[in-house]
């Protein structure tokens, strides 16, 4: 791998052992990765949930981030003692999240001294951090990176959190996967034909999402077929199941995303590799797999996997007027403090506190307290994503009952 | 028998294979306190990777799978080695950070020739796969 002078110097130390660790990674994974260079990054989103031990020695010496860094959501653990007493034992959530409040004290204190933006969101592009077409960026969050390819052009290639760090210390990646145009392109063409989408729900895009990263795995794949009117929301649901169970970072809908205005165009003029019709009865078999929980055993639910937009929080603020939560049951609703901020000028928010209602900036799957500490066994949710997430992260604990915004509502409240 | 590959993440480290059809993802598959395929839906739920060579066709999932690898590491839960067809970053970054060695792109389909409970021997640092002696 071909290294210019300054990465050259990065990795003989002279810029401090953090950057030197932080290159060493980004050339060993480049070079895994077949790159023959390193190019520029403008934009990583980390999380902040790492072992305190990795991030200290990641950015031992560093005195600056190079990239405009922004952050997923994370744990909390002082925000959930404080406000509902609710404290683990376990050094981990979910197998991610931090619930030592010193760790995680001292993970935000050397994140914001090096110059974070602290959005706290799986979907950056809800609060303004929006990447320009071709932009480089190394996200975290393999949902924000779909949408960051798919919804809005950039090069952001599949990349893990170890990277992400790395990228924002020494300010480059590797230059390869889909920050090459040649691989951009579809090789597998999914058929919706006989799926009437005209009607779908965002169940519906989760299911059909969660259905083809299964099949797609590494490979781009394009929609043919799917409604040209698509929402921002209806894209975050149907792209974000794409990297559950899959790996699919890349996905073009005909109509629909900047580099598909065409069929042609997204296969890059080639033929597609493989080209698969999706039926009725796949989209009900993962609906089948993700209701393992019966109503009746519900008591929670969540939404906000990916977390919602003002958009979203409109709605459900009007599917909840007017109601009250069922006894013994919550509602835990996941929307960055910037979209939660808007939703209280629009008065949504005083439904939510009304019914209260817990409005989140963690990570409602892989982080919520309520299934991961206080063993909450069964959940209703409007996302494949989450449900999927609440069954792996689980061991298969934690059923689930998945459909769409209104019939989880209508599960955990009364009028 | 041997077998050729492309080096991944450096090292050497050999055991028993653990042979998982499907993709892997260090979160939500492995319990980085007990070492163990956590995930109920998988083939292989409760398998104990630690110290095992894995053999997967290629990463999948979450971005976070590459510290969880580092958590696993400390508890000394880690498998030995990873073996795949093709890696992804994913994957890759967990081997990495955590100094798992792994390789991928071997010349002969692992599939074919490494059989669970095989003992094998990887020095990924060389490129090469030792199958059946230990």
């Amino acid at each position: 791998m071909i290294l210019n002078d300054q990465e050259k110097k990065m990795l003989e130390g002279e810029y401090g052992p953090g950057t030197q660790r932080a290159m060493a990674f980004l050339k060993t994974l480049g070079e895994a990765l077949g790159a023959e260079k390193m190019v520029k990054v403008t934009s990583t989103h980390i999380l902040p949930d790492m072992p305190t031990e990795y991030l200290e020695q990641m950015t031992e010496g560093v005195v600056r981030f190079m990239t405009r860094v922004s952050l997923m959501p994370c744990f909390d653990p002082i925000f959930w003692r404080e406000k509902y007493g609710i404290v683990s034992k376990e050094k981990l959530i979910g197998g991610v999240g931090l619930t030592d409040e010193k760790d995680y004290a001292k993970n935000l204190a050397i994140l914001k001294k090096l110059g974070v933006i602290p959005t706290f969101t799986c979907t950056p592009y809800t609060v303004g951090i929006v990447p320009r077409r071709n932009d480089t960026v190394i996200w975290s969050g393999t949902s924000g990176q779909n949408a960051a390819n798919s919804m809005f052009g950039a090069r952001a290639p599949r990349h893990s959190l170890a990277t992400s760090v790395a990228s924002s210390i020494a300010g480059v990646a590797p230059y390869e996967g889909l920050m090459k145009p040649e691989n951009r392109f579809a090789e597998l063409l999914i058929e919706t034909k006989g799926l009437d989408s005209a009607s779908f729900t965002p169940a519906s895009f989760g299911a059909l999402g969660y259905y083809v990263g299964k099949l797609a795995q590494t490979r781009n794949v394009v929609f043919d077929g799917l409604p040209p009117t698509m929402t921002i929301e209806q894209c975050k649901y149907l792209t974000s199941p794409l990297t559950v169970d899959g790996a699919c970072t890349m996905c073009h809908i005909v109509g629909v995303t900047p580099e598909a205005p065409t069929l042609e165009a997204a296969l890059g003029g080639q033929k597609p590799r493989q080209v698969v019709n999706v039926t009725k009865k796949d989209l009900q078999d993962v609906q089948d797999m993700f209701n393992t929980a019966s109503p009746s055993q519900v008591k929670l639910a969540v939404f906000g996997c990916p977390h919602l937009t003002i958009t979203e929080l409109g709605e459900l603020a009007s599917l909840l007027e007017g109601k009250r939560l069922k006894e013994g049951a919550q509602l835990v609703v996941g929307a960055s403090n910037m979209t939660y901020g808007l939703a209280r000028e629009a008065g949504y928010a005083d439904v939510f506190e009304k019914v209260r209602a817990i409005v989140t900036n963690c990570c409602v799957s892989g982080q919520n307290p309520f299934v991961h500490i206080l063993g909450v066994d069964a959940v209703a949710t409007n996302s494949a994503r989450g449900a999927r997430f609440f069954q792996t992260q689980t061991a298969g604990r934690c059923r689930t009952y998945y459909g769409d915004m209104k019939d989880c509502v209508d599960l955990v409240t009364a009028a | 028998m041997k077998l050729k590959g492309h080096t991944i993440s450096p090292g050497k480290a050999e055991g028993e294979a653990v042979v998982l059809e499907e993709p892997f993802s260090f979160l939500g598959e492995l319990d980085p306190n007990t070492g163990k395929i956590a995930s109920p839906l998988s083939k292989h739920f409760g398998q104990d990777l630690r110290g095992k060579v894995i053999v997967t066709p290629t990463g999948k999932g979450s971005s976070m799978g590459s510290v969880i690898s580092w958590y696993a590491m400390k508890a000394g839960n880690n498998p030995a080695a990873i073996i795949c067809l093709q890696a992804e970053a994913i994957l890759a970054s967990a081997a990495i950070v955590a100094g798992i060695p792994m390789i991928d792109k071997l010349d002969k389909n692992p599939f074919e020739f490494i059989r669970p409970g095989d003992y094998v021997k990887v020095d990924a640092t060389a490129g090469i796969v030792e199958v059946g002696s230990q």
